[in-house]
């Protein structure tokens, strides 16, 4: 019997908040994973929002090459596989707990349990993880199975439990959420038989803190969750007709929370990433590419994963996938971006790949988006439309929290970079769009008839 | 003002110069003699200068991808005509070679058999009605018929290796000529008639080649839509009207550059709901005062397929001095400085690779749209 994967998406999971010597949550539960399995802690997701990430992680493939952008929405392309369906023939049951956006994509397969899809801001510390436990509880899911579960515990507005609002569970509520979501991790893990079952717990993409200690005062502007998520689900009960003036009233609160942001930390001395994790809001029309964002934590756990622990290589979301199929023995599929990541596991090395790096569009407006490169030891990004605008360049080991653009003196690292990420596109060129065997036949008769074929 | 745009399909500059009645016109006109097509084949180059962009952004890249034209992105000639009420009409070769929309009818004639001449007589006789009644018109004619002599007697007889076709230069040269100088008979025929009609006072005409045709210059290449040398990628565009002061300019400008140059002489707004054009009007050029900018090109090399690819594999970047190509299905690159090797013989990459690294980012930098 093939083993059964549970895949847990935490939505928006910074790796430093993960496990790292800086992080201040209390998270028992996951630490002991860690020791026990494989974890990655240099893991970069290929893009900065939810649809574009997804679209990577399923297909292995880097998103511009899925065919979805973004959401209001375009669907997979019709010609791009997904590891679903390898897994399919593979005999393998889905079943998945995940936002209500994720039907519009055609990114997923059908699930077997009806109560697939969820209302947005579910996660497994305020309803979902309940219904996690009863799945793996009764053995209601049929072997080999394959459990996809996203959550939005830490998708901001971030909501704090009372009884984990308390200096000793993190100093800032992000923190403080973590540690809420770690002790829901450890109610999952008794009901999940690791001696079966691979277990990867990741996120799609990271997020921005909004808080800063600055002389010994917690600086943070997360404001009211409460209220915004009430906000929000009344909006989304209006009707379609009302949508303009649901997206109207949506940028009127960024730019309110805006204002506040701005008057908070006029006075305060902080440095680059302090200031732009404070001042990040959902409407910025300007986007960029920071690791807050895109540095996610990767972990292995259960049957046939080797326990190496901490691996400190680059890796990219576009290798789950590839390594989740190794791991439970299936093909994997050819011609993708992704790779296996279990001879590293094993101990064995990897030559590093640069990663591709993109910018989630906005849903309502344009948005200026980017498109870079990672490797371990610079960031590129620029202006996705023209290289020649809003370039940033980052030396990581030197400033591993991108503080200083040394794009206009090191104009020779950014040719580089440039010409990887050229590479990338120009090598593989983009399947939307592409035509279908009949439409491919006419063209193919009027080529012929000038005389072209 | 109406429009009558004509492609002569496949006409190369160094006849063009040289055609008695292209001559005639030249006079009278601003002309533009090296006007760099997006792509050396007819599909590529008129999606381009139809939407002022190169075929990297709209969709349309190859011989197969006229499907892909992304209309809801970018507004086509035709589409800002007929937005601006006039009546639209096109009289065309082919069904793939532009995008239909905006165009009221588009109607794909007969190469081999129509005579095209008398056919595009009988529709300005047709729209000079039209603008008697007090509409605006934009009559588009596609003259296809060195298009037909080529694939009758090159395309169909010889593929891109044949020895045959290659060690007959000047066979080749005079039968090009022979189909040149019926196209200029046609055009002669068809701006005579304009004036007739009395139709050019209250028209601007543009005439154009989309692309050039190889006589034979290098061997791999027997027509055009191979490789991303100037015989075929170097076309031309004349816009007349009276109001247009009459120019030769000689200066590298880009086809994507001629529609907002037709929206810019009939004081059409640009529209914003559409994605920005990458060409730019060519006007300062006839005021003397343009600048130049680089020209961007991708073709698709059959190789030994005997069938174009479904995505280019030849990228060019070219300035008024120097020619940089990047051939993808193999990894080669070439420079050519095109001041001292205008027939782009010499392969200079080795000896200049400040000048490619240059055009090389360039090149990235252009063709960067995903």
């Amino acid at each position: 019997m093939k083993p059964n994967v549970f895949l847990l998406i935490l939505d928006s999971f910074r790796a430093d908040k993960f496990y790292d010597k800086t992080k201040t949550s209390i998270t028992p539960n996951i630490d002991r994973l860690v020791k026990s399995g494989s974890y990655f802690s240099q893991t970069i997701s290929s893009a900065d929002g939810t649809l574009l990430s997804w679209s990577s992680i399923f297909t292995a493939k880097y998103p511009f090459k899925t065919g979805i952008r973004s959401s209001r929405f375009n669907k997979l392309n019709k010609n791009a596989t997904t590891y679903f369906e390898v897994l399919q023939k593979q005999g393998y049951n889905f079943y998945a707990y995940l936002p209500v956006l994720s039907e519009t994509v055609g990114l997923f397969p059908d699930f077997q349990n009806d109560d697939c899809f969820y209302d947005f801001f579910l996660g497994i510390s305020n309803g979902l993880g309940h219904k996690i436990l009863k799945k793996l509880e009764h053995n209601q899911m049929k072997e080999p199975w394959f459990f996809l579960v996203h959550a939005m515990d830490l998708h901001p507005p971030i909501v704090v439990p009372k009884e984990f609002d308390n200096e000793k569970f993190g100093t800032n509520y992000y923190e403080k959420k973590v540690s809420t979501v770690d002790t829901w991790i450890g109610k999952i893990l008794n009901r999940l038989d690791l001696e079966k079952t691979v277990l990867i717990i990741t996120a799609d993409h990271g997020s921005y803190v909004q808080s800063a200690l600055i002389d010994d005062k917690q600086i943070e502007t997360n404001p009211n969750a409460t209220f915004q998520i009430a906000l929000s689900k009344i909006a989304n009960k209006a009707p379609k007709a009302l949508r303009p003036l649901k997206d109207k009233l949506f940028f009127m609160r960024e730019k309110i929370s805006e204002q506040k942001k701005q008057e908070t930390v006029k006075n305060l001395n902080l440095l680059p990433h302090e200031k732009r994790a404070i001042l990040a809001g959902r409407a910025d029309k300007d986007h960029f590419l920071f690791d807050d964002k895109l540095r996610i934590p990767l972990l292995f756990v259960g049957k046939n994963v080797p326990k190496t622990s901490i691996i400190k290589s680059q890796v990219r979301t576009v290798d789950i996938l590839p390594t989740i199929s190794e791991l439970i023995g299936t093909n994997i599929i050819e011609n993708t971006d992704g790779r296996s990541l279990v001879p590293l596991m094993e101990g064995k090395s990897l030559p590093e790949l640069p990663i591709y790096l993109e910018s989630n569009p906005l849903v309502i407006k344009e948005s200026n988006d980017v498109i870079g490169i990672r490797t371990s030891d610079f960031k590129y990004f620029r202006d996705k439309a023209d290289a020649t605008k809003r370039v940033h360049l980052y030396d990581l080991s030197k400033d591993p929290f991108e503080d200083f653009n040394i794009s206009e003196i090191n104009l020779h690292k950014v040719a580089e970079m440039e010409e990887i990420l050229q590479k990338i596109i120009r090598d593989t060129p983009q399947i939307e769009n592409k035509e279908n065997d009949e439409e491919s036949e006419e063209i193919a008769r009027e080529l012929r008839k000038l005389g072209y074929l | 003002m109406n429009l009558i745009f004509i492609t002569v399909d496949g006409a190369r500059v160094d006849r063009i110069v040289n055609g008695k009645n292209y001559e005639k016109i030249i006079k009278s006109s601003a002309f533009f003699s090296r006007v760099i097509a997006y792509a050396p084949y007819t599909i590529g180059a008129m999606h381009a200068l139809f939407s002022g962009t190169y075929g990297t952004k709209t969709g349309v890249n190859s011989y197969w991808s006229n499907i892909n034209f992304k209309k809801d992105k970018y507004k086509t000639l035709a589409k800002y005509l007929q937005d601006e009420e006039y009546v639209t009409h096109g009289d065309v070769i082919n069904k793939l070679v532009l995008p239909p929309i905006g165009f009221d009818e588009l109607i794909i004639h007969d190469e081999l058999n129509d005579d095209l001449t008398e056919r595009h007589i009988a529709l300005l006789n047709k729209f000079n009605k039209v603008s008697k009644e007090g509409k605006k018109f934009f009559l588009y004619l596609h003259y296809s018929n060195i298009h037909t002599g080529i694939m009758q007697e090159v395309l169909k007889k010889y593929d891109n290796f044949s020895k045959e076709y290659f060690e007959n230069r000047q066979k080749n040269e005079q039968f090009y000529d022979d189909l040149f100088e019926a196209a200029d008979e046609y055009l002669g025929a068809i701006l005579g008639h304009i004036g007739k009609l009395d139709l050019n006072k209250d028209t601007l005409i543009v005439i154009v080649s989309d692309h050039g045709i190889s006589v034979g210059e290098k061997f791999g290449e027997r027509a055009y839509g191979v490789f991303c040398y100037d015989y075929t990628l170097t076309s031309t565009a004349i816009f007349s009207h009276q109001s247009i002061p009459s120019a030769h300019i000689k200066t590298q400008v880009r086809s994507i550059d001629v529609l907002p140059t037709i929206l810019d002489i009939l004081k059409i707004r640009i529209d914003p709901r559409y994605e920005k054009f990458q060409g730019e009007s060519l006007i300062p050029f006839i005021e003397g005062k343009g600048i130049p900018k680089i020209a961007f090109s991708q073709s698709g090399n059959p190789l030994k397929s005997g069938k174009p690819p479904k995505e280019p594999n030849v990228w060019a970047v070219r300035t008024d001095e120097w020619k940089f190509i990047k051939n993808t299905h193999d990894g080669t690159e070439e420079l050519y400085s095109l001041k001292n090797d205008p027939r782009e013989e010499n392969n200079v990459i080795s000896k200049f690779p400040q000048k490619a690294s240059e055009l090389r980012m360039e090149l990235d930098r252009i063709s960067s749209n995903i």
